[in-house]
């Protein structure tokens, strides 16, 4: 379907609609949160009632989330010691002899017997699929690198690790995208880097992003998609096809293993198709984890869970920050958007559209490793990582775009519309929402009981279900915290590791403070600036490394 | 993984759909009857709590697990017997309903000991002791000579006399007192040298009092005194009618402030005004803005016709009470009158919101808080007064204890404590006795009662409560038993 994915319209009719459309999830979740209040204080029996309701609900939420987790981090770390360059390099012959070889994997153990049973799967599905694959040697990467006011020592980890691949580095372009608006020192750097590296690349392009182009904002998609067009140029001009390309987008900071551009060739190859779909990492937040404060490495460990459990349902599954994509998708649907702030979701989303519904994320359970917003001091942090949560729930700016392409999207069938739109719609909602209602507005009807509620049984009965069911869910929590553990990187620098480790599992105790004032606050923060039609502009997260 | 993912969603959902109602049906008090005739059953419970806490809890013969505060669920609805035990304190037993999802609630049983815990304070022998009300300090006196007067600190249990032996004032005679509540000053009328004396004495903590003589700042021999204890620097001075303020600090009289007074009173640095023809007026201190609350309306028309001295008590800032000489207790708000005759005092109470009036033989609740709706014009009204025989011969003073639901009072030289509970009579325990014709007082923020003992004329306290108490919420407690109780034939 052709669509402008994009907040600004083509007429006034669509223009009210789009502003319309806005007001919808900030106004759901102030209505839910403003709502519970006013019914704790004048039907407390009724409020009492959804609470308990609600309470259960998250519980069994929770419970499902956890098992999904475990799944996930099962399968992530089966995959971790998979050889990805050695199942590509072997994938044509695997086809052609119509065999699923088994791939080499270091222990033999069942790991490696569960990972060579999914990889034949694979093999079977995409013999199925009549999608053959192009040879391995034909595949080519594109890395874009958007910088606008990072230092190069937080770039150039992640270019060293590109540097490093298993997957033939030559046949990587290297886009370092870069503002016009940077700091002098800022390009003097990437020019640096752009010297060194040039060598080890297909081509290292630095490009420099206009300022105040017409049509686009002060946004990230604005200097990715003009880079990605750069790069579109240089494949023409060496006739490489863009289905034989991959495009990624990452972020300054994202540091990758040797072993991602392999599996990314792997996913990309095994996948029918593949020319209309995505493909995310697991994003995890380990460069600088140790420097951070207990309350950032909560947060962060937080949203790689959350990654990871999104994983498991590739139906719903939206890509986000660093990810990466067919380059012949990425072209067909116009690059990313250039005045919006989330790309790396509404990038989905234009071409979910764009194919009516004939696209996906491919889920890789692989990990790239970005920082975690760390400052000078403490407080300065956490205004930091406001800032940075808000700009990511900042997605919620798609909700009107896709709900006016979709009603128009008739090719796409109408379950999937609404199975979406309720997923997107009430994702955004229960961000912004459920931490409220469980911290304080689930306890507001037993606080301010009259006597007309108090003489309840009722009364006395929801602390102590709702003590029940948080003692419930603190098992679910255990879990986490023994995950968190088992995600976190080796700390061969502590003297004493197993009380580094003991004081992580402790930070957990801050989830209550962090779930209300550095995730749900954010994000009705950002529904509620979209409610009043108070845009974002870009701010670039501070990063620093020790 | 997407099978999987669906099978265990479904799972989940399902389960969510069975559990969720019953949880919230079980929250309701609903539960499932045993028996041979299996039957969905609405239950109720009993939440105990008692001062002190730890009491057994029996129902019937049954003695629950968990000491009071205890929540005893699960109850089918109908009568149970409940009995509360505790080594040291006479027992208590109450027959209480249980009504289908219902909490019926004792949350402030105030046990009864054998004995009451007291101890002396000061050895000295007194006649009398005038308290400053909510606050440490009680005036002791001995005989009527202001050498005999000593201030008392219960903090510190320092003792201070008010004027040094010799002095020239030490055999003047103390012909009356006035305290304000909440404040540390007394003033204090003498007779000395064939006149009348105006003292006002400060309490200062760990410092002797101050003792100041404010007699030439009285134009007249004052009918009636008030301040506010939050502004202890300005007096009204009432006398034939006229409103004087008097300025401590400034050592000033403003005379004439308001003149054809019948009564006043104060309250949050505003004066409450009843004129001689009716009219109710509130206003500032200065008398710089007097805004008519009550004219030529069924209020001042009533108040109008009494011709006896009036004091106003005001509540809050829609409820006055006027209380004449006669003992007739009058409201701003209808029915407007409460009491007929007899009333000796009053006290007022802020949570619950109840006025505790007493005569000389019964005693008196008021609830503050419901309203009813008897008059047309939809004005707020108050409810009668509920009123509790004691079997009482004198009663000169009454205090709330804990919340409203007990009072302790002095009916001559005994201290009694009546517990009220609507609508059964009010069981009335006997604590201990005090001086003839001294005052004693009970100190709500800690419990304890302070008197003169009749025998030695010491200083005596007496534990009423055994700490400061405060009700408790239910707690989730998983160790209650969730047997039904069956119904009590």
């Amino acid at each position: 379907m052709i669509f402008r994915f994009s907040r600004r319209t083509e007429s006034s009719a669509e223009a009210a609609w789009q502003r319309a459309l806005e007001i919808v999830p900030g106004a759901l979740s102030w209505t839910i949160i403003i709502g519970m209040t006013v019914l704790s204080f004048a039907r407390p029996l009724h409020a009492a009632i959804i609470v308990i309701a609600f309470d259960l609900y998250w519980l069994f939420r929770l419970f499902h989330m956890t098992l999904f987790l475990i799944l996930s981090y099962l399968r992530l770390s089966i995959e971790r010691e998979t050889d990805w360059i050695a199942r590509v390099r072997d994938l044509d012959k695997t086809l052609e002899l119509n065999s699923c070889k088994r791939a080499p994997y270091p222990h033999r153990d069942w790991r490696g017997r569960f990972s060579n049973w999914l990889y034949c799967r694979e093999i079977e599905t995409l013999r199925r699929s009549n999608s053959p694959p192009p040879l391995f040697s034909d595949i080519h990467h594109l890395v874009i690198i958007p910088i606008a006011k990072e230092a190069p020592e937080v770039v150039e980890p992640g270019i060293a690790s590109l540097a490093s691949q298993t997957f033939p580095v030559g046949r990587i372009l290297l886009v370092l995208a870069l503002e016009s608006r940077a700091p002098q020192a800022i390009k003097d750097g990437v020019r640096s880097l752009e010297s060194r590296y040039r060598d080890r690349f297909l081509e290292v392009l630095v490009i420099e992003h206009p300022n105040d182009l017409a049509g686009e904002a002060r946004v990230k998609g604005a200097n990715t998609a003009y880079a990605a067009k750069a790069a579109k140029r240089f494949f023409d001009e060496r006739h490489i096809p863009a289905q034989h390309i991959v495009a990624s987008c990452f972020d300054a900071d994202t540091v990758v293993s040797a072993q991602y551009m392999a599996c990314l060739t792997y996913h990309y190859l095994m996948t029918p198709n593949r020319t209309q779909a995505s493909f995310q990492p697991i994003p995890v937040y380990h460069n600088n984890i140790w420097d951070a404060p207990g309350i950032t490495r909560v947060l962060d460990i937080g949203a790689s869970f959350f990654q990871l459990v999104e994983a498991t349902n590739p139906e719903t599954l939206v890509t986000f920050s660093s990810h990466s994509m067919s380059f012949q998708a990425l072209v067909e649907v116009g690059y990313w958007p250039v005045d919006m702030i989330s790309d790396d979701s509404a990038i989905y989303w234009k071409a979910y559209v764009h194919y009516d519904g004939r696209y996906r994320v491919i889920p890789m359970y692989v990990t790239v490793s970005m920082d975690v917003v760390a400052a000078d001091s403490w407080w300065k942090t956490v205004r930091y990582v406001y800032r940075q949560k808000r700009r990511w729930a900042w997605g919620v700016e798609n909700v009107p775009i896709v709900l006016r392409a979709f009603f128009r999207a008739r090719s796409i069938p109408l379950y999937d519309r609404i199975r979406l739109s309720l997923k997107l719609i009430g994702g955004h909602v229960a961000w912004a929402t459920w931490a409220f209602l469980l911290t304080f507005i689930g306890w507001l009807p037993a606080i301010f009981a009259g006597r007309e509620f108090s003489d309840t049984v009722l009364y006395y009965s929801t602390p102590r279900i709702t003590g029940l069911i948080f003692n419930l869910a603190s098992g679910a929590l255990f879990t986490t915290v023994i995950l968190s553990l088992c995600l976190l990187p080796k700390e061969e620098r502590f003297e004493r590791p197993l009380i580094k480790r003991i004081l992580l599992s402790l930070e957990w105790a801050l989830v209550p403070v962090v779930a209300v004032f550095l995730s749900a606050l954010p994000a009705l923060d950002a529904q509620t600036r979209l409610l009043l039609g108070r845009y974002m502009e870009f701010w670039v997260t501070e990063k620093r490394r020790s | 993984m997407l099978l999987l993912r669906r099978v265990i969603f479904a799972f989940f959902a399902l389960l969510y759909l069975v559990v969720c109602p019953a949880v919230i049906l079980y929250a309701l008090g609903y539960l499932v009857k045993p028996g041979t005739d299996p039957r969905f059953v609405k239950t109720g419970l009993i939440s105990i709590a008692t001062i002190p806490s730890g009491a057994n809890v029996y129902l019937g013969n049954r003695r629950y697990t968990q000491l009071t505060p205890s929540v005893l669920r699960n109850l089918i609805p109908g009568s149970y017997p409940v009995r509360l035990a505790m080594k040291g304190y006479q027992g208590w037993s109450r027959t209480v309903d249980v009504k289908p999802s219902r909490a019926t609630v004792l949350d402030s049983v105030l046990l009864v000991p054998w004995q009451w815990p007291q101890k002396t304070l000061f050895e000295d022998s007194f006649d009398d002791l005038v308290p400053f009300p909510r606050r440490e300090f009680l005036l002791l006196k001995r005989g009527t000579r202001l050498e005999g007067a000593v201030l008392y600190d219960a903090k510190t249990s320092k003792v201070w006399p008010l004027i040094d032996k010799g002095a020239p004032l030490a055999d003047a005679r103390i012909l009356a007192q006035t305290v304000m509540p909440g404040g540390l000053a007394l003033l204090m009328r003498l007779h000395a040298y064939d006149r009348e004396l105006i003292l006002w004495v400060e309490a200062r903590p760990r410092k002797e009092p101050q003792v100041v003589d404010v007699t030439k700042l009285f134009l007249s021999k004052p009918q009636r005194v008030l301040w506010e204890a939050s502004d202890k620097h300005h007096l009204f001075s009432l006398k034939s009618g006229v409103l004087d303020r008097i300025d401590l600090s400034e050592q000033s009289v403003a005379p004439s402030l308001i003149e054809g007074v019948r009564g006043f009173g104060l309250l949050h640095r505003r004066l409450y005004v009843l004129k001689d023809d009716g009219t109710v007026l509130r206003t500032d201190m200065e008398n710089k803005a007097p805004e008519i609350l009550h004219r030529n309306d069924a209020v001042s028309r009533l108040l109008e016709a009494e011709t006896a001295k009036v004091t106003l008590y005001p509540i809050s800032d829609d409820l006055i009470l006027f209380l004449n000489e006669r003992g007739q207790l009058m409201a701003n708000q209808f029915p407007f009158v409460l009491v007929d005759e007899g009333v000796v005092g009053l006290s007022y109470n802020l949570q619950p919101e109840q006025l505790l009036v007493w005569t000389r033989t019964r005693l008196g609740v008021l609830d503050l808080t419901t309203e009813t709706s008897n008059n047309t014009d939809g004005k707020r009204s108050l409810r009668d007064v509920h009123w509790t025989d004691v079997a009482a011969q004198s009663i000169k003073y009454a205090w709330w204890v804990h919340e409203g639901r007990n009072i302790l009072f002095q009916d001559q030289e005994r201290i009694r404590l009546a517990r009220i509970e609507t609508p059964q009579p009010a069981e009335i325990y006997d604590i201990t006795r005090v001086k003839r014709d001294s005052q004693s007082w009970y100190n709500e923020s800690t419990g304890t009662l302070f008197f003169i003992e009749p025998k030695q004329g010491s200083l005596r306290a007496l534990a009423v409560l055994s700490r400061p108490e405060s009700p408790s919420l239910a707690s989730p407690d998983l160790s209650e038993s969730s047997e039904i109780e069956e119904k009590q034939p």
